[in-house]
């Protein structure tokens, strides 16, 4: 069989083509193969399929044996651990008029990614309204989420509320659980509210600052200080 | 005795409801098992309101019910001398000394636990300093549920006295009748 090929850049070589094998001829295709040649030849045919197939089978085998490779992934997991740590910092907040709104402070924080929450030692938070209203949260352990909106109070947390022309309010508990942001705070344990002389001892409270509304819970023991006290102090010391 | 007005007013509670405290205006309501103690006065109740007044006088209002009434006691001045009293509600001002009894409201005065005197009316206003009481049926209009509406007083002789001490006999403050009263 004659057949022309053009390889560009080398010399025009004339090709001739020969077929690989010789044609069968009748006798030879009439013959029917013998039972065993037959299998055989279908064994050595099909031996690459079954090689593979056995191979796939085997995978399988062992990655269905291995823990936890075939088990469909979670999300990663986020592993509690600090990304920065800050020693004898102050953080600071402003509102979008530029007035400072919520200021942290303390010995040793350290930030915890996964969920945002800064655990600070030393805690003591401060927030100031434009009327001159503050609130000065601290303990000796404090933990605060990110965008300082709630602030957990633990080991002598105490916040002091102050108003201008208003007497002082203190709150003292061991577990204390500020909003900043809302001006609140509330506690599921022992807690002592003062303000002036006046003393309210319950098993938990609940403190909106901007009512200055105090709900106690529990066994509730309050001294509140005799008005008569207040005016008979006020007008000896008139007399003097 | 009239010193109780200069000490500090303590109140205990304790029951399933919360108690508010008004830390601005300085006013409390205590509710469940409520009790005022201030010096020797002592009120029990199941729900006490504690206010302030501009000028700082410290009030107090004990609400009970009629089944089981808020009850006042205090020392008087005498020896071992005491009053007591209950109504559904007790209104007492700290400063003034004065306590309001009103409704089903009844007033006793004991020498140790004998009661010597003792009145009952649908409204008593007891003024601890002068130890002088008023009688009257009731606040304007209001049905009063002692003994047919009827205010009764009832005194006991005073033995000779034997000391020089002993308070004088408890002075009888004419009532005034409330409006449209029905005695």
């Amino acid at each position: 069989m004659k057949a022309e090929l053009h390889i560009p850049d080398l010399p025009e070589v004339p090709v001739a083509l020969s077929p690989l094998h010789p044609p069968l001829d009748d006798q030879q295709r009439r013959t029917p193969l013998s039972w065993p040649v037959r299998t055989r030849e279908r064994v050595v045919g099909y031996l690459p399929l079954m090689l593979m197939v056995g191979l796939a089978l085997g995978t399988w085998l062992i990655a269905k044996n291995t823990p936890g490779l075939l088990a469909p992934s979670g999300p990663a997991v986020v592993k509690h651990e600090a990304d920065y740590t800050l020693d004898q910092f102050d953080l600071q907040r402003f509102d979008p008029a530029g007035a400072l709104k919520v200021e942290i402070q303390g010995e040793h924080m350290q930030h915890f990614p996964d969920d945002d929450i800064m655990e600070v030692e030393q805690i003591r938070v401060v927030t100031t309204e434009p009327d001159g209203r503050r609130m000065i949260a601290t303990a000796l352990h404090g933990r605060a989420r990110g965008d300082s909106s709630e602030v957990w109070l633990d080991g002598q947390g105490q916040v002091v509320s102050e108003a201008p022309g208003e007497l002082p309010i203190r709150m003292n508990g061991e577990h204390l659980h500020a909003f900043p942001k809302l001006r609140q705070l509330d506690s599921k344990y022992m807690v002592i509210v003062r303000q002036g002389d006046s003393e309210f001892n319950a098993d938990g409270l609940e403190y909106d600052d901007n009512t200055r509304l105090l709900t106690l819970h529990g066994n509730v023991h309050a001294l509140m200080q005799s008005a008569l006290r207040k005016s008979v102090a006020s007008k000896s010391a008139a007399q003097k | 005795e009239r010193a109780d007005r200069s000490k500090p007013m303590s109140v205990t509670s304790s029951g399933g409801n919360p108690d508010v405290v008004d830390l601005k205006k300085h006013s409390a309501v205590f509710i469940g098992n409520v009790i005022i103690t201030q010096g020797t006065l002592e009120i029990h109740a199941d729900r006490v309101e504690v206010s302030e007044d501009p000028d700082g006088q410290r009030l107090g209002f004990a609400y009970g019910s009629p089944e089981h009434p808020a009850t006042f006691r205090q020392k008087r001045d005498g020896e071992d001398e005491y009053s007591e009293g209950d109504s559904t509600r007790i209104e007492y001002d700290s400063a003034a000394n004065r306590v309001r009894f009103v409704g089903a409201a009844h007033l006793r005065m004991l020498k140790g636990t004998v009661v010597t005197d003792q009145a009952n009316a649908a409204l008593i206003t007891y003024d601890t300093a002068t130890d002088t009481i008023k009688l009257g049926s009731g606040e304007a209009g209001t049905a009063s549920s002692s003994a047919g509406g009827r205010t009764t007083v009832v005194f006991t002789p005073k033995a000779p006295a034997s000391s020089a001490k002993a308070p004088g006999p408890l002075k009888l403050d004419t009532p005034t009748p409330a409006p449209g009263s029905t005695k």
